[in-house]
C-alpha cells in the first residue's frame, strides 16, 4: 500500500487545528475592507483612485485634467447610438487588493495565518490567494522572465510601472492618445486601472508571443485598462491581448474541461444529468465580489460571481429543532424539498449544493470483467514502455503485495494472453506484451503514467462495470477500514485532479458520494461502502452536499458564462449552476481600454486582440501606434461579441519607410452593431499601409467599415491598399462602408477595393450538388470568406468563431 | 479492400435516370420544351447541339439548380421522383454534374470540402481520415495533379484546365452512379484529355452511366457513345448512334431539321 504516514500526520494536524477554532468561516471578515469608489464619476472619485494607488502628483493631475475634458466633451453622435450608457451607474474603481499577490511569499501574513488556521494545504492556499493561473504557468514563466529581465525587458502592469519606472512611463503615457483626442480617451485617462506596460530594449527579440496569461499581477483585464507597448530600436515583439487564464472545470460527462476551452456546440452535462449543447459562450468584464464555494468535498470548490444562480437548498428549509434547542437536518425534509437556483451571495455555510450524477449509459459488450480489472490495476500502477531489444511495447505493473500481482497474473493468463511475474527490490512486477491489452489500456486510461484519465467509453459504461475498475484500483492504491454494520471506509489516492473527479463521478453512479481532499499534491478520495447511514443524502441522481465554507474576494477580471440548450444549466466540478440569462450589467457594462504602441526605428510590433464580450457590453477601445523610420506595425483584431463595438486601430507612419498591416474581422449577430475600421496616417516618404477588413452580418446585425487613409504632402511614394469585404447572411443583415481617403501627395499610390456580397446561389448549388446540406454549404462559404484572417487569430477564438457561425447558420434555416 | 467492396456494390446495382417530358424555364422564358431521355448504368449517351440549344440548362436543371424552374414533366431516379428534390438529395441518389464553368469559392479548402461531401454521401462508411486522403492522393496521381492541390480553395485562381480536372477528381472520389459531363473537354490539352478519358472509361467499366454534353466531337474520339441525341431549340430533334456524331463532325448541325 502507499505510504500515507506523512499525509496522516498532516491530516491529524489540520483536524486538530479545525477543532481548536470555533468558527471556520470568519476569515474574510478579518481582511482589510476593500475600497470601492461607488457609483458615478466626479473629481472626488478620481482623486480617491489616485490616492488609493498612491500615485505621483503628475499622474494625479493628468487624471483630473482628463476628467475635465471628459465632462466638457459631448457624446459622439456620428456612429452607433451610445445614449444608453449611463455614466452615473458605473462603478469606476474597486480595489482588488487580495487578488494582486505576486507570489505566495508576498501574500500578507494575516491572510497566510488565516489559511493556516483553517488548515488549508499550501497549494490550495495559493489557489485561494488568486494566483492559480500563475501557479500553473510559474515554471514556464519564471525561466522566461529571468531571460527577459537579463535583456532589460520590462513586463508588468501599468500601475506597478507608474511606481517603479515613473520616468519611462511619463515619457510615453498618453502621448499617442491624449485625453483631448475624444470623450472615451478622456474617460480612460481619468479612471484607468490595470493594463500592461511592456518595454523591449534595443535589438531585443521576444520570440514567444507575450500574452496577458503570463502576467503575474492580478488586474489582467478590466473595464478601463491602459496598455503601453514600447519597442525600442530594432526590437521585435508580438503581444496577444485576450488570452485568458484557466478557469473552472465543467462536467462533460466523460471528462472535465476548463470553461475557457469549451466552445459553442460542445456538449456539457446539465442539472438533469443529461448532455446538452452549449449555444453560446459569454465573456464579460466583472468587477465585484467572487465567491469561492467550498463543499464538504473541498476539491470540488468552485468560484461564482455574486449574482450567479447556484442550485441549492437552504439549511433553514430542512432543519428541525431537537430537544436541547439545537437544530438538526431532517432527512425527510431534505428529500421533500425541490432545490432552487439562488444567487451565490445568498448562500451560507451549511446550505446544500446539488451534485449531479450524469445519466448517460452506453454499454460496450467487448469489454468484459477481466479487462475491467486489468484496467483498474493499470490505472493504479501500470506503465507502458518500449522494449528496444524485442522491438515491442510492454506493459508493466508494480505491486507491493504478492496478492495483487498474482491476481493480475492469473487474470491475464486466463484470457489466454502472455504474462510473466518477477520479484525485484521487494516489489512484484507483472509484465505482458499482449498487444490487445496494451492498446485497450492506453485507449481507456491514457499512456502518461501520472496523468491517467478514463476514456469516454469507460465513463459511459454501466455503473456495475465501472465499479469493477474502481475496486481493482482501490486494491492497489487504497486503504480499507472495516466498520461496524458491515460497512467499510475506503480511502484511495490519485495523482491528478481530473482522474479524482472522474472516480467521484463513477462512484456517484453506484450510489456513493466520495469526498476528495488535496494533501501534499495528492488527491485522496474517501467513501463508505454498504453504509447504513450516509453523510451525504441523495435522491435519484442528485446528491445534497453541504457547503463547508464560503470565501469572498474582490475580483476585477474576465468571467465566463455558458448558455446551455434545454435545461439552462451546467455543472461546475459536478455541481449544478444556472446559466445566466440576464447578466446584472445590462445597462452599464462599458469597456473603454487604451492601447498605445511606440514602434521605434526598425522595430517590429504585432498586436493581436480578439474579444467575445456578451451582448450587453459597449466595447469602445482606442488603439494607436506611432511607427518610426523603417519600423513595422501589425494589427490583428477580431470582434466577435458585444452589443456595440467602435474600434479603429490606427498607425501613424512617422518615419521614412515605416509600414503597417491591419487585419480585422468583425461579426455582428442579432441586435448588435459593429463599427470598425483601420486608420493609416502617412506622414513620411516611402511609407506603406495595407488594411484588410472582413465583416459578417447575421440576422439583423449591422457592420460598418469606417476607415481612414491620409497621405500628407511630402509622403512621397507612399502606398496604401484598402480592401473591405462584407458578407450579408440574411435579408435584413446590413453593412455600410465609409472609407475616408485624404490624399495630399501627388506621388502617392492608393487603391481601395470593397465588396458586399450575399451567399450566392451558384456557390451554394455547387456545394449542395456534391451532397452537402444547405447549412453545411452556407457555413462553409462563410468560413471560407473569413479564412485568410482566421489564420491570424489565436486558436481559441478561431474555434469559437467557427462554431458560432455554424450554429447561427443552422438556426437560420433558409438562407437568402 | 474497401474499393473492391464498392466496385462489387456498383456492379450489382443498376441505376436509371428517366427524364420525362421535361419543360424548364429561366426568368420566365421557356428553355427546354419537353425533353424525353433515359440513361441507365453502363450506358454512354452524348447530347449534342449548337450553342444556345439548352444543353447546359438540362444539366443544371437535372441537379436542381434553383435558377431554373421546372414547369412540367418529371425527373426520376430509380423510380423515385426527384423533380422537386434539393440538389443534395439528388446527389445522394447518385447523380453528379461536372459543371461547364465551375464556380470559385474562395477560402473553402478542397480537403475539407471533399471530406464533408464524402461523409454526407456515405454516412455509414466512417472512413478514417488517413484512408480517405490516401484514396484522394491516388486519384490525384491518376489525373497527374500535384499533392499541394488539396490545400487550395475550391476553383479559386484555377486555370480552365485545372477546373475541369478538379471536376473529374470529384467524380472519381464521390463515386456517382449517373454522371453528366458538361463540355468536359473544353480547356483541356491533349495529354489532360487522355487522362480524363481514361478516368471516364474506368468508371464506365464499373457500371456508371454517362450523359456527355458536348458541342464538339473531341471527347467522343476517346469515349465512344452508344446513343447520340441532338438538342435544338429546347427539343431533342434526333436520336441515333455514333453515325450521327460522325456526321456532325463532318457537316455541322445545319443538316438537322429543327
Amino acid at each position: 500500500m502507499e505510504d500515507y504516514n506523512k499525509d496522516e500526520e498532516i491530516e491529524k494536524l489540520t483536524e486538530s487545528l479545525k477543532h481548536s477554532k470555533k468558527s471556520d468561516y470568519e476569515f474574510y471578515d478579518k481582511i482589510n475592507p476593500v475600497y470601492s469608489t461607488g457609483k458615478g464619476l466626479n473629481r472626488k472619485v478620481v482623486e480617491e483612485i489616485s490616492d488609493i494607488k498612491k500615485e505621483p502628483d503628475w499622474m494625479r493631475r493628468s487624471r483630473l485634467k482628463a476628467l475635465e475634458i471628459f465632462l466638457s466633451k459631448p457624446m459622439p453622435t456620428w456612429g452607433p447610438d451610445l445614449s444608453e450608457i449611463n455614466f452615473d451607474e458605473i462603478t469606476y474603481y474597486t480595489k482588488p487588493e487580495d487578488v494582486k499577490a505576486k507570489s505566495w511569499d508576498e501574500v500578507p501574513d494575516q491572510i497566510k495565518e488565516t489559511f493556516n488556521k483553517l488548515g488549508i494545504p499550501q497549494m490550495e492556499q495559493k489557489y485561494l490567494a488568486g494566483s492559480v493561473a500563475q501557479y500553473d504557468s510559474e515554471g514556464v514563466y519564471s525561466s522566461l522572465k529571468k531571460e527577459w529581465e537579463e535583456k532589460g525587458v520590462i513586463f508588468t502592469d501599468l500601475d506597478t510601472a507608474v511606481q517603479q519606472y515613473p520616468d519611462l512611463v511619463r515619457e510615453y503615457y498618453c502621448k499617442a492618445i491624449p485625453p483631448s483626442d475624444n470623450k472615451f480617451a478622456a474617460l480612460n485617462g481619468a479612471v484607468w486601472s490595470g493594463g500592461s506596460f511592456l518595454y523591449v530594449p534595443k535589438n531585443v527579440t521576444i520570440d514567444l508571443p507575450l500574452q496577458t496569461y503570463f502576467r503575474l499581477n492580478g488586474e489582467q483585464s478590466g473595464q478601463f485598462e491602459h496598455t503601453i507597448v514600447i519597442a525600442d530600436e530594432g526590437a521585435k515583439v508580438h503581444y496577444i491581448e485576450g488570452c485568458l487564464p484557466e478557469d473552472e472545470l465543467i462536467s462533460q460527462g466523460d471528462k472535465f474541461i476548463a470553461i475557457n476551452q469549451l466552445f459553442t456546440n460542445d456538449g456539457v452535462i446539465s442539472n438533469t444529468g443529461n448532455k446538452r449543447k452549449i449555444t453560446r459562450k459569454y465573456v464579460h468584464p466583472y468587477n465585484g465580489f467572487m465567491y469561492n464555494i467550498v463543499p464538504a468535498s473541498p476539491v470540488n470548490a468552485f468560484r461564482a460571481t455574486s449574482e450567479h444562480p447556484v442550485l441549492s437548498i437552504k439549511r433553514e428549509e430542512v432543519s428541525v429543532r431537537i430537544n436541547n434547542g439545537h437544530y438538526e437536518i431532517s432527512t425527510e425534509k431534505l428529500m421533500a424539498v425541490e432545490p432552487q437556483y439562488r444567487r451565490a451571495d445568498e448562500l451560507n455555510p451549511g446550505d446544500f449544493l446539488v451534485y449531479v450524477s450524469p445519466l448517460e449509459v452506453q454499454d460496450n459488450d467487448s469489454i468484459n470483467e477481466s479487462m475491467l480489472r486489468i484496467l483498474g490495476f493499470y490505472t493504479a500502477s501500470g506503465v507502458i514502455s518500449f522494449n528496444r531489444h524485442l522491438n515491442m511495447y510492454q506493459m508493466l505493473f508494480s505491486f507491493r503485495e504478492n496478492e495483487n500481482a498474482s491476481e493480475l497474473y492469473s487474470i491475464i493468463k486466463n484470457m489466454g494472453e502472455q504474462a510473466s511475474i518477477i520479484k525485484s527490490n521487494k516489489k512484484y512486477i507483472v509484465s505482458t506484451y499482449s498487444k490487445p491489452l496494451i492498446e485497450f489500456c492506453i485507449h481507456n486510461a491514457g499512456q502518461n503514467s501520472n496523468e491517467k484519465i478514463f476514456s469516454e467509453t469507460v465513463m459511459k459504461l454501466p455503473p456495475e462495470k465501472q465499479k469493477i475498475i474502481i475496486d481493482s484500483y482501490a486494491k492497489v492504491r487504497g486503504n480499507l477500514y472495516s466498520r461496524s454494520y458491515g460497512s467499510r471506509n475506503v480511502r484511495i489516492s490519485v495523482h491528478s485532479k481530473i482522474l479524482a473527479l472522474q472516480i467521484q463521478e463513477i462512484l456517484s453512479r453506484s450510489n456513493i458520494f466520495a469526498i476528495i481532499n488535496l494533501r501534499n499534491k495528492h488527491y485522496t478520495i474517501e467513501y463508505t461502502e454498504n453504509a447504513k447511514f450516509h453523510r451525504i443524502r441523495h435522491k435519484n441522481n442528485y446528491y445534497f452536499v453541504p457547503i463547508k465554507k464560503i470565501e469572498r474576494q474582490e475580483y476585477n477580471d474576465i468571467v465566463y458564462n455558458l448558455e446551455v440548450d434545454s435545461d439552462n444549466s451546467y455543472l461546475v466540478k459536478g455541481f449544478a449552476v444556472h446559466n445566466c440569462t440576464a447578466p446584472r450589467y445590462d445597462t452599464s457594462s462599458l469597456h473603454t481600454a487604451i492601447v498605445e504602441i511606440y514602434a521605434h526605428k526598425n522595430s517590429n510590433v504585432k498586436y493581436t486582440s480578439v474579444q467575445n464580450w456578451s451582448d450587453s457590453v459597449y466595447n469602445l477601445p482606442i488603439k494607436r501606434a506611432w511607427v518610426d523610420e523603417g519600423a513595422h506595425m501589425d494589427w490583428v483584431t477580431g470582434e466577435l461579441g458585444s452589443k456595440v463595438t467602435m474600434i479603429y486601430p490606427s498607425s501613424y507612419l512617422r518615419g521614412r519607410g515605416a509600414s503597417t498591416s491591419n487585419l480585422q474581422i468583425t461579426l455582428a449577430t442579432k441586435g448588435t452593431f459593429k463599427d470598425a475600421g483601420g486608420k493609416a496616417i502617412h506622414l513620411a516618404p516611402d511609407t506603406t499601409s495595407r488594411i484588410v477588413s472582413k465583416s459578417i452580418s447575421l440576422d439583423d446585425g449591422l457592420t460598418v467599415y469606417r476607415g481612414l487613409v491620409r497621405m500628407n504632402e511630402g509622403a512621397k511614394r507612399a502606398k496604401s491598399h484598402v480592401q473591405c469585404d462584407a458578407l450579408l447572411i440574411n435579408s435584413d443583415s446590413k453593412n455600410y462602408t465609409y472609407p475616408y481617403d485624404e490624399i495630399y501627395e501627388p506621388t502617392a499610390e492608393f487603391s481601395h477595393e470593397a465588396t458586399v456580397g450575399k451567399i450566392g446561389t451558384d456557390e451554394l448549388t455547387y456545394l449542395r450538388s456534391r451532397g452537402l446540406s444547405e447549412d453545411e454549404a452556407s457555413s462553409m462559404i462563410v468560413l471560407g470568406f473569413m479564412d485568410d484572417i482566421m489564420k491570424e487569430i489565436p486558436m481559441e477564438f478561431a474555434v469559437e468563431m467557427n462554431r458560432l457561425v455554424k450554429l447561427e447558420m443552422s438556426k437560420m434555416g433558409a438562407v437568402g | 479492400m474497401f474499393i473492391y467492396k464498392l466496385i462489387i456494390y456498383i456492379i450489382m446495382t443498376d441505376t436509371v435516370l428517366e427524364i420525362k417530358n421535361l419543360k424548364v424555364s429561366a426568368s420566365g422564358k421557356e428553355i427546354l420544351k419537353g425533353i424525353n431521355l433515359t440513361v441507365k448504368s453502363g450506358e454512354i449517351h452524348a447530347l449534342m447541339g449548337p450553342n444556345g440549344a439548352g444543353k447546359s440548362t438540362l444539366g443544371e436543371a437535372l441537379i436542381g439548380h434553383p435558377n431554373y424552374e421546372i414547369t412540367d414533366g418529371n425527373i426520376i431516379i430509380n423510380g423515385r421522383d426527384v423533380t422537386h428534390s434539393t440538389p443534395e438529395e439528388r446527389a445522394r441518389q447518385g447523380l453528379f454534374l461536372a459543371f461547364q464553368s465551375p464556380i470559385s469559392i474562395p477560402g473553402v479548402k478542397i480537403s475539407t470540402f471533399l471530406r464533408t461531401a464524402y461523409n454526407d454521401l456515405y454516412p455509414d462508411e466512417k472512413l478514417p481520415l488517413r484512408d480517405f486522403f490516401n484514396m484522394v492522393k491516388t486519384a490525384m496521381k491518376d489525373l497527374d495533379m500535384d499533392e499541394s492541390f488539396i490545400s487550395r480553395s475550391v476553383n479559386d485562381g484555377f486555370s480552365g484546365g485545372e477546373r475541369k480536372r478538379f471536376e473529374v477528381l470529384q467524380m472519381v472520389i464521390l463515386k456517382p452512379k449517373i454522371v453528366i459531363l458538361d463540355e468536359i473537354d473544353s480547356g483541356l490539352d491533349v495529354d489532360a484529355l487522355k487522362l480524363v478519358s481514361s478516368e471516364i472509361k474506368k468508371l464506365h467499366d464499373s457500371n456508371v452511366g454517362f450523359l456527355i454534353i458536348t458541342h464538339y466531337q473531341r471527347i467522343l474520339k476517346d469515349i465512344i457513345p452508344e446513343f447520340v441525341h441532338v438538342l435544338r431549340d429546347g427539343k431533342i430533334v434526333l436520336n441515333g448512334g455514333k453515325e450521327i456524331s460522325d456526321k456532325i463532325e463532318q457537316e455541322g448541325f445545319e443538316w438537322i431539321e429543327a
